[in-house]
């Protein structure tokens, strides 16, 4: 009889039973995935990006296809905090899984006061800061590209939260590893990384881009590569953990990050067009480690 | 068996499946169209007029090619053994993923996600009228519908535009039903030539009377300018939208629509619009 493998991982104080997370934007509320599947087998899940107040995104067209990727122009459209505290934190008592709260403010005040809104709810378990949207002219942008500012709305919000902070990275800047670094300086307890890559598509018949926001982000496994050799440097370059995503769909595509550094992923475009994806990579890791006689998942993570 | 989401939100009230089904046959109709019957009872059992179904083949590269499923109308639901079995699909080839699909043999697979959309809504009385308005692959939402207002005895007109007669696909099927059809082409080759809006001038005129409820689904130039004619005549009028999407179930928020009280999703609060409220976009 092999002996179940454990898969529990720890990012900081923050025990996950399995390094498997959803990645924000492509998991809704969380709610939405009730239908398919137990979301309480997943190590937790991050929100669609809250904001103070709703947020109605942009017009379309928001997405386009492309070789095995996709590029989304979404804008940031969420209920906003207060619908999700009313409407869908609720519902979530019911399933045992950690909720992260992807959140995104236009200025550092915005950021704090979405947490000092979220921080009374044990539910919340962790935030994810949101620096790195590229779809939005103003904030995202410009956080999570100046090193300056990604070091005052990093201690901001640390003053105020009482739960642990991630920080979710853009690709776009030449050193993801020096952008790592601050936020480590600056009290974070994670950096996840890493969000899309700017990109764009052109409709040769209508003869524009295809995107209302001309530009997007692109996700999916064609970025696969870039992101994983991205947790690699960031891994080395930074003591607290390190979050891997990035066109993950399969097992084998997690257990890449792993090995790479990262201490858990998330799952994201996978989730659109295989519901199951995320537990499905559940069961994966479990297979892995039982055939090669990993007992305790933590011991491949950072091993390349 | 039917499992429901155990969470009683609006969204979730529609019962969504993912099946892998078999293929049972691959219809080529008019070029570039395929009607792919697959087995699936779980949806073919839930299944309202107007929703669709997410679809890809099911194969073993792993990375799926394309990345995403495609949105495909559930046109027909077939009983085998007395029980709803299969359900057909209206594949028009645009690209990879479609063609993929046409090029499905029996015997093999696709994953399936549904049924999704809300579906039209038919609460009409006997007494009332039912204009069924369909443009090119637009008459994918119909079958359904006209079934069923059939089955509840409520009188059905069905209104069929396309550019030439080979591209009004799926007709016999409507034969079927004795249902009377108003066929238009653009180049005449089958029934009046023109558009469909000119026929349909003449029907709201005639049906005036009987509170007729108007149902179109077509590209957006057709589906606009019915929805014109409708807002003038003042009758109630349900489009049935398309839009790129990703997921076809909520959480991608890639196929807004634009409605006068907010953006929409096209997957989960339609495909089914009221006209009025929508808004078209230029170009």
């Amino acid at each position: 009889m092999t002996e179940i493998a454990s898969l529990a991982v720890s990012i900081g104080d923050l025990r996950l039973k399995n390094p498997v997370l959803t990645a924000s934007g492509t998991f809704g509320y969380g709610l939405e995935f009730t239908r398919f599947f137990d979301i309480s087998k997943l190590g937790g899940f991050c929100t669609k990006g809250l904001s103070l107040e709703p947020m109605p995104g942009n017009a379309p067209e928001r997405i386009a296809e492309t070789p095995a990727g996709m590029l989304n122009a979404i804008g940031l459209e969420n209920v906003g905090t207060e619908q999700f505290l009313s409407e869908k934190l609720p519902r979530l008592e019911a399933y045992d899984t950690h909720v992260i709260a992807n959140i995104f403010g236009k200025t550092i005040e915005e950021f704090i006061a979405i947490v000092e809104r979220l921080n009374p709810y044990p539910k919340v378990s962790a935030y994810e800061l949101n620096i790195s949207c590229p779809n939005i002219e103003q904030g995202g942008i410009e956080f999570g590209h100046d090193r300056v500012q990604t070091d005052r709305v990093v201690r901001a919000v640390k003053r105020v939260s009482e739960k642990p902070v991630w920080v979710k990275l853009s690709p776009n800047v030449t050193d993801v590893s020096a952008f790592a670094r601050t936020c480590e300086d600056a009290g974070a307890d994670a950096v996840s990384l890493v969000n899309t890559f700017v990109g764009m598509s052109v409709d040769i018949h209508r003869r524009r881009a295809v995107l209302s926001n001309r530009s997007g982000g692109l996700s999916g496994p064609a970025i696969r590569p870039l992101a994983v050799r991205l947790v690699y440097e960031v891994s080395q370059a930074v003591e607290i953990p390190v979050i891997g995503i990035g066109g993950i769909g399969t097992p084998q595509d997690a257990l890449e990050f792993m090995l790479a550094g990262a201490s858990a992923i998330q799952v994201g475009t996978a989730n659109f067009h295989d519901p199951l994806a995320s537990l499905k990579i559940v069961q994966g890791l479990r297979d892995y480690c039982s055939e090669h006689r990993i007992t305790d998942i933590n011991q491949i993570i950072a091993t390349v | 068996m039917v499992t429901l989401g155990s969470d009683g939100c609006a969204i979730l009230s529609t019962v969504s499946l993912i099946v892998e089904a078999e293929v049972v046959e691959n219809i080529q109709l008019a070029n570039p169209n395929f009607l792919l019957a697959v087995r699936a009872p779980e949806i073919a059992a839930n299944v309202r007029p107007g929703q669709f179904v997410m679809a890809a083949v099911a194969d073993d590269l792993s990375i799926p090619h394309p990345l995403l499923k495609r949105a495909l109308a559930i046109f027909s639901v077939e009983s085998e053994a007395g029980l709803p079995s299969i359900i057909t699909l209206l594949v028009k080839v645009v690209g990879d993923g479609t063609q993929r699909l046409a090029s499905l043999l029996p015997d093999e697979h696709v994953n399936l996600i549904g049924p999704l959309g809300n579906g039209f809504s038919s609460t009409g009385t006997s007494d009332r009228v039912h204009l069924l308005a369909a443009g090119g692959v637009g008459i994918a939402s119909f079958y359904l519908l006209a079934e069923d207002l059939r089955r509840s005895g409520q009188e059905v007109h069905l209104l069929y535009g396309a550019r030439t007669a080979q591209d009004l696909v799926g007709l016999e099927y409507f034969e079927r039903l004795r249902i009377p059809l108003l066929l238009t082409t653009e180049d005449g080759s089958a029934g009046v030539q023109g558009l469909i809006t000119e026929g349909l001038e003449q029907y709201l005129t005639q049906f005036v009377d009987r509170t007729p409820t108007l149902y179109v689904c077509g590209p957006d130039p057709m589906m606009k300018a019915v929805s014109a004619l409708a807002s003038l005549h003042r009758i109630p009028c349900q489009i049935s939208v398309e839009s790129k999407m990703a997921c076809g179930f909520g959480v991608c928020l890639g196929c807004t629509i634009e409605t006068v009280d907010s953006y929409q999703l096209a997957c989960s609060d339609g495909p089914v619009f009221d006209a009025e409220k929508f808004i078209w976009q230029e170009g």
